[in-house]
Protein backbone atom coordinates (compact mmCIF):
# COMPACT_ATOMS: atom_id res chain seq x y z
CA UNK A 1 0.00 0.00 0.00
CA UNK A 2 1.36 3.45 -0.87
CA UNK A 3 1.51 5.99 1.90
CA UNK A 4 2.18 9.68 2.27
CA UNK A 5 4.04 11.04 5.28
CA UNK A 6 2.45 13.99 7.08
CA UNK A 7 3.34 15.94 10.18
CA UNK A 8 0.63 16.15 12.82
CA UNK A 9 0.65 18.60 15.72
CA UNK A 10 0.22 16.91 19.09
CA UNK A 11 0.34 18.03 22.70
CA UNK A 12 3.46 16.72 24.45
CA UNK A 13 1.18 15.25 27.12
CA UNK A 14 -0.20 12.89 24.48
CA UNK A 15 3.15 11.61 23.25
CA UNK A 16 3.84 7.91 23.42
CA UNK A 17 6.81 5.64 22.93
CA UNK A 18 7.09 4.64 19.29
CA UNK A 19 6.01 8.01 17.86
CA UNK A 20 8.42 9.79 15.54
CA UNK A 21 8.95 13.48 16.41
CA UNK A 22 9.69 15.54 13.31
CA UNK A 23 9.47 19.12 14.65
CA UNK A 24 9.23 20.96 17.95
CA UNK A 25 7.32 24.13 18.82
CA UNK A 26 10.67 25.93 18.91
CA UNK A 27 13.99 25.69 17.06
CA UNK A 28 15.93 22.49 17.79
CA UNK A 29 18.99 24.49 18.69
CA UNK A 30 17.14 25.97 21.67
CA UNK A 31 16.89 22.49 23.14
CA UNK A 32 19.30 19.75 24.15
CA UNK A 33 17.99 17.34 21.55
CA UNK A 34 20.84 16.11 19.40
CA UNK A 35 18.87 14.69 16.53
CA UNK A 36 16.56 16.90 14.55
CA UNK A 37 13.82 14.31 14.22
CA UNK A 38 13.87 11.17 16.33
CA UNK A 39 11.91 8.13 17.39
CA UNK A 40 10.72 8.19 21.00
CA UNK A 41 12.12 5.08 22.62
CA UNK A 42 11.92 5.87 26.33
CA UNK A 43 9.72 7.71 28.80
CA UNK A 44 12.78 9.82 29.65
CA UNK A 45 12.64 11.34 26.20
CA UNK A 46 8.97 12.23 26.66
CA UNK A 47 9.81 13.77 30.04
CA UNK A 48 12.59 15.80 28.43
CA UNK A 49 10.16 17.09 25.81
CA UNK A 50 7.66 17.98 28.55
CA UNK A 51 10.33 20.20 30.09
CA UNK A 52 10.87 22.31 26.98
CA UNK A 53 7.80 22.10 24.71
CA UNK A 54 4.04 22.41 24.82
CA UNK A 55 3.42 20.69 21.54
CA UNK A 56 5.45 18.90 18.84
CA UNK A 57 4.83 17.48 15.39
CA UNK A 58 4.87 13.75 14.84
CA UNK A 59 5.03 11.76 11.65
CA UNK A 60 1.75 10.32 10.48
CA UNK A 61 1.29 8.14 7.44
CA UNK A 62 -1.62 8.75 5.09
CA UNK A 63 -2.53 5.89 2.82
CA UNK A 64 -3.65 6.70 -0.72
CA UNK A 65 -7.11 5.39 0.03
CA UNK A 66 -7.55 8.37 2.35
CA UNK A 67 -7.23 6.67 5.74
CA UNK A 68 -4.67 7.91 8.22
CA UNK A 69 -2.41 6.02 10.58
CA UNK A 70 0.32 6.91 13.03
CA UNK A 71 3.88 5.93 12.21
CA UNK A 72 3.15 2.76 14.17
CA UNK A 73 -0.26 1.42 13.22
CA UNK A 74 -0.81 -0.12 16.64
CA UNK A 75 -0.94 3.36 18.14
CA UNK A 76 -4.49 4.04 16.88
CA UNK A 77 -5.66 0.98 18.71
CA UNK A 78 -3.87 2.19 21.83
CA UNK A 79 -5.79 5.45 21.69
CA UNK A 80 -9.05 3.54 22.07
CA UNK A 81 -7.87 1.63 25.09
CA UNK A 82 -8.49 2.74 28.65
CA UNK A 83 -5.85 4.52 30.70
CA UNK A 84 -4.90 1.42 32.68
CA UNK A 85 -4.36 -0.56 29.51
CA UNK A 86 -2.30 2.22 27.96
CA UNK A 87 -0.19 2.59 31.10
CA UNK A 88 0.40 -1.14 31.23
CA UNK A 89 1.46 -1.11 27.60
CA UNK A 90 3.71 1.89 28.16
CA UNK A 91 5.42 0.22 31.12
CA UNK A 92 5.96 -2.90 29.04
CA UNK A 93 7.35 -0.83 26.19
CA UNK A 94 9.72 0.94 28.54
CA UNK A 95 12.16 -1.93 28.45
CA UNK A 96 11.92 -2.56 24.74
CA UNK A 97 13.73 -0.58 22.13
CA UNK A 98 11.39 -0.43 19.16
CA UNK A 99 12.94 -1.06 15.78
CA UNK A 100 14.25 2.09 14.22
CA UNK A 101 11.78 3.73 11.87
CA UNK A 102 13.28 5.42 8.90
CA UNK A 103 12.30 8.77 7.50
CA UNK A 104 11.87 8.99 3.77
CA UNK A 105 15.17 10.89 3.52
CA UNK A 106 17.07 8.55 5.89
CA UNK A 107 20.46 8.00 4.22
CA UNK A 108 20.29 4.25 4.83
CA UNK A 109 17.42 4.13 2.33
CA UNK A 110 19.89 5.10 -0.37
CA UNK A 111 22.34 2.22 0.09
CA UNK A 112 22.94 0.13 -3.03
CA UNK A 113 20.84 2.50 -5.14
CA UNK A 114 23.49 3.12 -7.76
CA UNK A 115 26.16 0.98 -9.37
CA UNK A 116 29.14 3.06 -10.45
CA UNK A 117 31.95 2.45 -12.90
CA UNK A 118 35.02 4.59 -13.51
CA UNK A 119 34.24 6.90 -16.44
CA UNK A 120 37.86 7.66 -17.30
CA UNK A 121 41.21 5.99 -16.57
CA UNK A 122 43.17 7.23 -13.56
CA UNK A 123 45.94 8.86 -15.59
CA UNK A 124 43.34 10.96 -17.41
CA UNK A 125 41.63 12.07 -14.19
CA UNK A 126 44.76 12.67 -12.19
CA UNK A 127 45.47 16.28 -13.21
CA UNK A 128 41.86 17.29 -12.54
CA UNK A 129 41.95 15.46 -9.20
CA UNK A 130 45.14 17.27 -8.28
CA UNK A 131 43.56 20.69 -8.93
CA UNK A 132 40.44 19.68 -7.09
CA UNK A 133 42.50 18.45 -4.13
CA UNK A 134 44.40 21.74 -3.91
CA UNK A 135 41.20 23.81 -4.04
CA UNK A 136 39.41 21.73 -1.43
CA UNK A 137 42.42 21.76 0.88
CA UNK A 138 42.66 25.53 0.50
CA UNK A 139 38.95 25.74 1.32
CA UNK A 140 39.40 23.62 4.44
CA UNK A 141 42.37 25.76 5.50
CA UNK A 142 40.46 28.98 4.84
CA UNK A 143 37.47 27.74 6.89
CA UNK A 144 39.71 27.02 9.87
CA UNK A 145 41.56 30.34 9.54
CA UNK A 146 38.29 32.23 9.05
CA UNK A 147 36.72 30.79 12.18
CA UNK A 148 39.75 31.80 14.22
CA UNK A 149 39.12 35.44 13.26
CA UNK A 150 35.37 35.22 13.77
CA UNK A 151 34.13 34.62 10.21
CA UNK A 152 31.22 32.30 9.44
CA UNK A 153 31.70 29.19 7.32
CA UNK A 154 31.02 30.10 3.69
CA UNK A 155 28.81 27.23 2.62
CA UNK A 156 28.94 28.30 -1.03
CA UNK A 157 32.69 27.73 -1.19
CA UNK A 158 32.34 24.46 0.72
CA UNK A 159 29.71 23.24 -1.77
CA UNK A 160 31.91 24.21 -4.71
CA UNK A 161 34.90 22.34 -3.28
CA UNK A 162 32.83 19.26 -2.48
CA UNK A 163 31.13 19.35 -5.91
CA UNK A 164 34.55 19.08 -7.51
CA UNK A 165 35.53 16.21 -5.21
CA UNK A 166 32.33 14.31 -6.01
CA UNK A 167 32.76 14.85 -9.76
CA UNK A 168 36.33 13.62 -9.68
CA UNK A 169 35.42 10.52 -7.63
CA UNK A 170 32.56 9.77 -10.01
CA UNK A 171 35.01 10.04 -12.91
CA UNK A 172 37.55 7.73 -11.28
CA UNK A 173 37.54 6.63 -7.65
CA UNK A 174 41.30 6.13 -7.40
CA UNK A 175 42.72 9.47 -8.51
CA UNK A 176 41.84 11.46 -5.39
CA UNK A 177 42.44 8.43 -3.18
CA UNK A 178 46.04 8.50 -4.35
CA UNK A 179 46.39 12.07 -3.14
CA UNK A 180 45.15 11.20 0.36
CA UNK A 181 48.28 9.10 0.69
CA UNK A 182 50.46 12.20 0.58
CA UNK A 183 50.68 13.60 4.06
CA UNK A 184 52.10 16.97 5.05
CA UNK A 185 52.24 17.17 8.81
CA UNK A 186 52.60 20.96 8.72
CA UNK A 187 48.94 21.55 7.92
CA UNK A 188 47.52 18.43 9.45
CA UNK A 189 44.02 19.60 10.40
CA UNK A 190 43.03 21.05 7.01
CA UNK A 191 44.58 18.12 5.16
CA UNK A 192 42.83 15.65 7.45
CA UNK A 193 39.43 17.31 6.78
CA UNK A 194 40.17 17.11 3.06
CA UNK A 195 41.21 13.45 3.24
CA UNK A 196 38.18 12.48 5.31
CA UNK A 197 35.99 14.21 2.71
CA UNK A 198 37.60 12.21 -0.12
CA UNK A 199 37.50 8.92 1.80
CA UNK A 200 33.87 9.45 2.84
CA UNK A 201 32.64 10.27 -0.66
CA UNK A 202 34.60 7.31 -2.07
CA UNK A 203 33.12 5.05 0.60
CA UNK A 204 29.59 6.35 -0.10
CA UNK A 205 30.16 5.66 -3.80
CA UNK A 206 31.24 2.13 -2.88
CA UNK A 207 28.00 1.78 -0.88
CA UNK A 208 26.00 2.70 -3.97
CA UNK A 209 24.59 5.96 -2.66
CA UNK A 210 23.30 8.49 -5.20
CA UNK A 211 25.16 11.66 -6.12
CA UNK A 212 22.93 13.88 -3.95
CA UNK A 213 23.96 11.86 -0.89
CA UNK A 214 27.64 11.93 -1.86
CA UNK A 215 27.41 15.72 -1.83
CA UNK A 216 25.83 15.76 1.65
CA UNK A 217 28.40 13.33 3.02
CA UNK A 218 31.23 15.31 1.45
CA UNK A 219 30.10 18.55 3.10
CA UNK A 220 29.62 16.87 6.49
CA UNK A 221 33.05 15.24 6.21
CA UNK A 222 34.86 18.41 5.17
CA UNK A 223 33.35 20.20 8.18
CA UNK A 224 33.55 17.36 10.70
CA UNK A 225 36.52 18.79 12.61
CA UNK A 226 35.61 22.44 12.22
CA UNK A 227 35.44 22.75 16.01
CA UNK A 228 39.21 22.30 16.18
CA UNK A 229 39.50 25.91 15.01
CA UNK A 230 38.42 26.80 18.55
CA UNK A 231 41.15 24.70 20.17
CA UNK A 232 44.17 26.80 21.20
CA UNK A 233 47.09 26.42 18.76
CA UNK A 234 49.50 25.46 21.52
CA UNK A 235 47.39 22.35 22.19
CA UNK A 236 46.32 21.61 18.61
CA UNK A 237 49.91 21.70 17.32
CA UNK A 238 51.65 20.43 20.42
CA UNK A 239 54.67 18.42 19.34
CA UNK A 240 54.57 16.06 22.33
CA UNK A 241 52.10 13.93 24.20
CA UNK A 242 48.93 15.64 25.44
CA UNK A 243 48.38 15.85 29.18
CA UNK A 244 45.06 14.44 30.37
CA UNK A 245 43.68 17.98 30.66
CA UNK A 246 44.81 18.85 27.14
CA UNK A 247 43.19 15.69 25.82
CA UNK A 248 39.92 16.75 27.45
CA UNK A 249 40.20 20.14 25.74
CA UNK A 250 40.82 18.40 22.40
CA UNK A 251 37.66 16.36 22.90
CA UNK A 252 35.65 19.57 23.17
CA UNK A 253 36.05 20.12 19.43
CA UNK A 254 32.85 18.14 18.86
CA UNK A 255 30.75 20.54 20.93
CA UNK A 256 32.56 23.56 19.50
CA UNK A 257 31.88 22.22 16.01
CA UNK A 258 28.18 21.77 16.67
CA UNK A 259 27.89 25.30 18.09
CA UNK A 260 29.80 26.84 15.20
CA UNK A 261 27.66 25.15 12.57
CA UNK A 262 24.40 25.76 14.41
CA UNK A 263 25.12 29.48 14.30
CA UNK A 264 25.08 29.28 10.51
CA UNK A 265 21.57 28.83 9.13
CA UNK A 266 22.80 27.69 5.72
CA UNK A 267 24.47 24.52 7.06
CA UNK A 268 22.41 21.33 6.81
CA UNK A 269 21.52 19.29 9.87
CA UNK A 270 23.57 16.30 8.70
CA UNK A 271 26.81 18.31 8.93
CA UNK A 272 25.86 19.49 12.43
CA UNK A 273 25.13 15.92 13.52
CA UNK A 274 28.48 14.72 12.19
CA UNK A 275 30.49 17.52 13.81
CA UNK A 276 28.84 16.64 17.12
CA UNK A 277 28.67 12.82 16.91
CA UNK A 278 31.69 11.57 14.94
CA UNK A 279 33.44 10.40 18.13
CA UNK A 280 30.45 8.51 19.47
CA UNK A 281 30.88 4.73 19.58
CA UNK A 282 28.46 1.90 18.96
CA UNK A 283 29.13 0.54 22.49
CA UNK A 284 28.19 3.85 24.11
CA UNK A 285 31.72 4.64 25.31
CA UNK A 286 32.31 7.52 22.93
CA UNK A 287 32.01 11.25 23.49
CA UNK A 288 30.60 13.83 24.02
CA UNK A 289 27.30 12.16 24.94
CA UNK A 290 27.96 8.42 25.09
CA UNK A 291 25.22 7.68 22.56
CA UNK A 292 24.56 4.05 21.64
CA UNK A 293 24.17 2.43 18.26
CA UNK A 294 20.66 3.44 17.20
CA UNK A 295 21.09 6.98 18.53
CA UNK A 296 24.07 7.75 16.30
CA UNK A 297 23.18 9.28 12.93
CA UNK A 298 24.19 7.18 9.93
CA UNK A 299 26.57 9.76 8.46
CA UNK A 300 28.35 10.02 11.80
CA UNK A 301 28.86 6.25 11.88
CA UNK A 302 30.27 6.38 8.36
CA UNK A 303 32.57 9.34 8.98
CA UNK A 304 33.76 7.88 12.31
CA UNK A 305 35.41 5.14 10.23
CA UNK A 306 36.99 7.36 7.57
CA UNK A 307 38.13 9.79 10.28
CA UNK A 308 39.86 7.01 12.21
CA UNK A 309 41.43 5.49 9.10
CA UNK A 310 42.95 8.80 8.01
CA UNK A 311 44.08 9.70 11.55
CA UNK A 312 45.88 6.37 11.98
CA UNK A 313 47.57 6.54 8.58
CA UNK A 314 48.60 10.20 8.95
CA UNK A 315 51.78 11.56 10.43
CA UNK A 316 50.79 14.13 13.01
CA UNK A 317 53.12 16.60 14.65
CA UNK A 318 53.51 14.32 17.63
CA UNK A 319 53.00 10.82 16.24
CA UNK A 320 54.09 8.39 13.60
CA UNK A 321 51.77 7.26 10.84
CA UNK A 322 50.78 3.62 10.56
CA UNK A 323 50.32 1.67 7.36
CA UNK A 324 46.89 1.24 5.75
CA UNK A 325 46.79 -2.46 6.64
CA UNK A 326 47.36 -1.68 10.32
CA UNK A 327 44.50 0.83 10.27
CA UNK A 328 42.20 -1.72 8.62
CA UNK A 329 43.16 -4.34 11.24
CA UNK A 330 42.16 -1.88 13.96
CA UNK A 331 38.86 -1.01 12.27
CA UNK A 332 38.12 -4.71 11.81
CA UNK A 333 38.89 -5.54 15.43
CA UNK A 334 36.80 -2.64 16.70
CA UNK A 335 33.78 -3.48 14.57
CA UNK A 336 30.69 -3.66 16.72
CA UNK A 337 32.46 -1.83 19.55
CA UNK A 338 33.68 1.47 18.15
CA UNK A 339 32.27 1.13 14.64
CA UNK A 340 29.11 -0.09 13.00
CA UNK A 341 29.90 -3.70 12.06
CA UNK A 342 28.52 -3.71 8.53
CA UNK A 343 30.01 -0.34 7.65
CA UNK A 344 33.41 -1.41 9.00
CA UNK A 345 33.44 -4.54 6.83
CA UNK A 346 32.31 -2.59 3.78
CA UNK A 347 35.00 0.01 4.36
CA UNK A 348 37.68 -2.68 4.39
CA UNK A 349 36.33 -3.95 1.07
CA UNK A 350 36.26 -0.41 -0.28
CA UNK A 351 39.90 0.32 0.60
CA UNK A 352 41.33 -3.12 -0.12
CA UNK A 353 44.45 -4.54 1.49
CA UNK A 354 47.03 -2.92 -0.76
CA UNK A 355 45.38 0.09 -2.39
CA UNK A 356 47.27 2.10 -5.03
CA UNK A 357 49.85 4.26 -3.28
CA UNK A 358 50.73 1.64 -0.65
CA UNK A 359 54.44 1.25 -0.01
CA UNK A 360 55.21 -2.44 0.19
CA UNK A 361 58.27 -4.52 0.99
CA UNK A 362 58.60 -7.77 -0.90
CA UNK A 363 59.94 -11.02 0.54
CA UNK A 364 63.16 -10.55 -1.47
CA UNK A 365 63.75 -7.25 0.38
CA UNK A 366 62.94 -4.88 -2.48
CA UNK A 367 60.54 -2.05 -1.79
CA UNK A 368 58.02 -0.48 -4.15
CA UNK A 369 54.79 1.44 -4.53
CA UNK A 370 51.56 -0.29 -5.54
CA UNK A 371 50.43 1.29 -8.79
CA UNK A 372 47.53 -0.98 -9.75
CA UNK A 373 45.52 -3.65 -8.03
CA UNK A 374 44.72 -7.01 -9.53
CA UNK A 375 41.02 -7.83 -9.30
CA UNK A 376 41.58 -11.59 -9.34
CA UNK A 377 44.57 -11.70 -7.01
CA UNK A 378 44.22 -8.82 -4.59
CA UNK A 379 47.47 -9.74 -2.85
CA UNK A 380 49.47 -9.60 -6.07
CA UNK A 381 49.25 -6.04 -7.42
CA UNK A 382 51.57 -4.25 -9.84
CA UNK A 383 54.40 -2.58 -7.95
CA UNK A 384 56.81 0.14 -9.02
CA UNK A 385 60.13 -0.98 -7.50
CA UNK A 386 62.02 2.02 -6.08
CA UNK A 387 64.43 0.48 -3.57
CA UNK A 388 66.68 -2.56 -3.93
CA UNK A 389 67.06 -5.32 -1.34
CA UNK A 390 69.52 -3.13 0.60
CA UNK A 391 66.88 -0.37 0.62
CA UNK A 392 68.98 1.80 -1.66
CA UNK A 393 67.44 3.83 -4.54
CA UNK A 394 67.50 1.75 -7.71
CA UNK A 395 66.44 1.96 -11.32
CA UNK A 396 62.66 2.07 -11.18
CA UNK A 397 60.78 -0.70 -12.87
CA UNK A 398 57.31 -2.15 -12.77
CA UNK A 399 57.06 -5.59 -11.19
CA UNK A 400 53.81 -7.50 -11.70
CA UNK A 401 53.33 -9.85 -8.75
CA UNK A 402 50.55 -11.65 -10.60
CA UNK A 403 52.78 -12.46 -13.56
CA UNK A 404 55.52 -13.47 -11.12
CA UNK A 405 53.34 -16.43 -10.13
CA UNK A 406 54.29 -18.16 -13.38
CA UNK A 407 57.98 -18.11 -12.45
CA UNK A 408 59.82 -21.09 -10.98
CA UNK A 409 58.84 -21.64 -7.32
CA UNK A 410 62.10 -20.30 -5.90
CA UNK A 411 61.65 -17.04 -7.81
CA UNK A 412 58.14 -16.35 -6.59
CA UNK A 413 57.98 -13.42 -4.20
CA UNK A 414 55.18 -12.08 -2.04
CA UNK A 415 54.40 -8.87 -0.22
CA UNK A 416 56.04 -9.21 3.19
CA UNK A 417 54.63 -6.06 4.74
CA UNK A 418 53.31 -2.59 4.11
CA UNK A 419 55.08 0.57 5.24
CA UNK A 420 53.79 4.09 5.87
CA UNK A 421 54.65 6.89 3.45
CA UNK A 422 58.17 8.18 4.02
CA UNK A 423 59.77 4.86 5.03
CA UNK A 424 63.20 4.32 3.40
CA UNK A 425 62.96 7.89 2.11
CA UNK A 426 60.18 7.03 -0.33
CA UNK A 427 58.15 10.17 -0.96
CA UNK A 428 54.90 9.58 -2.82
CA UNK A 429 54.45 13.28 -3.50
CA UNK A 430 57.81 13.47 -5.27
CA UNK A 431 57.01 10.34 -7.27
CA UNK A 432 53.69 11.73 -8.42
CA UNK A 433 55.10 15.14 -9.25
CA UNK A 434 57.77 13.49 -11.36
CA UNK A 435 55.07 11.55 -13.16
CA UNK A 436 56.76 8.26 -12.36
CA UNK A 437 53.71 6.51 -11.05
CA UNK A 438 50.64 7.54 -12.92
CA UNK A 439 51.59 9.08 -16.23
CA UNK A 440 52.42 6.73 -19.02
CA UNK B 1 65.66 -6.23 15.47
CA UNK B 2 66.49 -9.40 13.55
CA UNK B 3 65.59 -9.99 9.89
CA UNK B 4 62.78 -12.43 10.71
CA UNK B 5 61.25 -9.99 13.17
CA UNK B 6 61.42 -7.24 10.55
CA UNK B 7 59.67 -9.04 7.74
CA UNK B 8 57.36 -11.40 9.63
CA UNK B 9 53.88 -9.86 9.38
CA UNK B 10 51.76 -9.65 12.49
CA UNK B 11 48.62 -11.73 12.19
CA UNK B 12 45.14 -10.37 12.77
CA UNK B 13 43.94 -11.59 16.17
CA UNK B 14 40.84 -13.75 15.72
CA UNK B 15 37.77 -13.49 17.92
CA UNK B 16 39.14 -16.28 20.12
CA UNK B 17 42.05 -14.04 21.09
CA UNK B 18 41.13 -12.24 24.33
CA UNK B 19 41.55 -8.57 25.03
CA UNK B 20 45.00 -7.73 26.39
CA UNK B 21 45.36 -6.59 29.97
CA UNK B 22 48.23 -4.14 30.17
CA UNK B 23 49.77 -3.46 33.58
CA UNK B 24 51.94 -0.46 34.39
CA UNK B 25 52.69 -0.39 38.10
CA UNK B 26 49.29 -0.57 39.79
CA UNK B 27 47.39 0.58 36.73
CA UNK B 28 45.71 -2.04 34.56
CA UNK B 29 44.22 -1.14 31.17
CA UNK B 30 42.08 -3.40 29.04
CA UNK B 31 42.95 -3.11 25.34
CA UNK B 32 41.69 -4.67 22.13
CA UNK B 33 44.25 -7.15 20.79
CA UNK B 34 44.69 -6.17 17.13
CA UNK B 35 47.47 -8.23 15.60
CA UNK B 36 50.16 -10.52 16.92
CA UNK B 37 53.27 -12.53 16.21
CA UNK B 38 55.88 -14.27 18.34
CA UNK B 39 57.78 -11.00 18.80
CA UNK B 40 55.00 -8.62 19.75
CA UNK B 41 51.44 -7.45 19.67
CA UNK B 42 49.55 -4.34 18.52
CA UNK B 43 46.79 -3.15 20.81
CA UNK B 44 44.10 -0.48 20.70
CA UNK B 45 42.46 1.20 23.64
CA UNK B 46 39.93 3.91 24.48
CA UNK B 47 42.08 5.06 27.39
CA UNK B 48 45.73 6.02 27.19
CA UNK B 49 48.56 4.06 28.72
CA UNK B 50 50.97 5.74 31.10
CA UNK B 51 53.95 7.40 29.44
CA UNK B 52 56.49 4.82 30.64
CA UNK B 53 58.25 2.78 27.95
CA UNK B 54 57.64 -0.63 29.55
CA UNK B 55 54.59 -2.60 30.61
CA UNK B 56 53.45 -6.14 31.30
CA UNK B 57 50.76 -7.75 29.19
CA UNK B 58 48.56 -10.78 29.62
CA UNK B 59 46.09 -12.38 27.24
CA UNK B 60 44.63 -15.74 26.40
CA UNK B 61 43.92 -17.54 23.15
CA UNK B 62 41.63 -20.41 22.39
CA UNK B 63 43.09 -22.60 19.66
CA UNK B 64 41.13 -23.97 16.70
CA UNK B 65 40.70 -27.28 18.54
CA UNK B 66 39.55 -25.59 21.75
CA UNK B 67 42.73 -25.58 23.81
CA UNK B 68 43.16 -22.50 26.00
CA UNK B 69 46.61 -20.89 26.06
CA UNK B 70 47.16 -18.26 28.73
CA UNK B 71 50.07 -15.83 28.58
CA UNK B 72 50.74 -14.01 31.81
CA UNK B 73 52.70 -10.96 32.85
CA UNK B 74 54.92 -10.78 29.80
CA UNK B 75 57.40 -7.89 29.92
CA UNK B 76 57.15 -5.57 26.87
CA UNK B 77 58.76 -2.49 25.45
CA UNK B 78 56.23 0.01 24.15
CA UNK B 79 57.76 0.48 20.69
CA UNK B 80 55.27 2.93 19.30
CA UNK B 81 52.32 4.87 20.56
CA UNK B 82 49.76 6.77 18.56
CA UNK B 83 47.34 8.60 20.81
CA UNK B 84 44.46 10.18 18.93
CA UNK B 85 40.97 11.51 19.62
CA UNK B 86 39.73 8.43 17.77
CA UNK B 87 41.54 5.94 20.01
CA UNK B 88 45.01 4.96 21.16
CA UNK B 89 47.23 2.49 19.38
CA UNK B 90 50.33 0.88 20.85
CA UNK B 91 52.93 -1.53 19.52
CA UNK B 92 54.37 -3.81 22.19
CA UNK B 93 57.56 -5.78 21.62
CA UNK B 94 58.06 -8.74 23.94
CA UNK B 95 61.40 -8.47 25.76
CA UNK B 96 62.97 -11.74 24.65
CA UNK B 97 65.82 -11.58 27.16
CA UNK B 98 63.37 -11.47 30.05
CA UNK B 99 62.51 -14.62 31.97
CA UNK B 100 58.78 -14.01 31.38
CA UNK B 101 59.43 -14.42 27.64
CA UNK B 102 61.79 -17.35 27.93
CA UNK B 103 59.26 -19.23 30.08
CA UNK B 104 56.36 -18.57 27.74
CA UNK B 105 58.04 -18.62 24.33
CA UNK B 106 56.52 -21.99 23.45
CA UNK B 107 53.05 -20.65 24.12
CA UNK B 108 53.67 -17.62 21.90
CA UNK B 109 54.89 -19.80 19.05
CA UNK B 110 51.88 -22.09 19.44
CA UNK B 111 49.49 -19.14 19.26
CA UNK B 112 51.21 -17.74 16.17
CA UNK B 113 51.16 -21.11 14.45
CA UNK B 114 47.50 -21.73 15.23
CA UNK B 115 46.43 -18.31 13.95
CA UNK B 116 48.57 -18.74 10.83
CA UNK B 117 47.08 -22.12 10.03
CA UNK B 118 43.47 -21.68 11.05
CA UNK B 119 42.35 -18.07 11.23
CA UNK B 120 41.08 -15.83 8.53
CA UNK B 121 42.98 -12.67 7.78
CA UNK B 122 41.62 -9.53 6.15
CA UNK B 123 42.90 -10.83 2.83
CA UNK B 124 40.51 -13.77 3.15
CA UNK B 125 37.66 -11.41 3.86
CA UNK B 126 38.24 -9.76 0.51
CA UNK B 127 38.64 -12.88 -1.54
Amino acid sequence: MSVELNDVKISVGHLEIGMYVTRLDRPWEETDFLLQGFLITTQTEIDALLDVCKYVYIEERRSLDGSYQRADSSDRRVENEGLAARLKKKLTNKHVTPPKKRQKDDPENFLNNVSYINKVPIEQEFENANQCFKFAKLTAQSIMDGIRIGRLVEIKTVREAVDNVVKSILNNRNALMWLTKIKNKDDYTAEHCMNVCILSVTFARHLGMPESQLQKIGIAALLHDVGKAKIPDEILNKPGRFTDDEMEVMKMHTTFGRDLLLSNTTIGSSAIDVAYCHHERIDGLGYPRGLIEHQIPFYSKLIAITDTYDAITSSRVYDNARASKEALDIIYKDRGRQFDENLALEFIKCIGIYPPGSIVELTDGRVGVVIATNTEQKLRPKVLIVRDAEKQPCKQKIFDLFKNLSEEPEKIVHIAQEHPNGRYGIDLKALIERGLVLKK
Amino acid sequence: MNEDQRIRPRLLCPDTFSDSEVTQGKLMTSCVSVNFHRYGIAINSISRLESSSHCHVQFSYSTFDGKLIEVESLLCDIKYRQELETGNQYGLAFVNADQSYINQQTKLLAIELDIEQNSEQLEDLLS
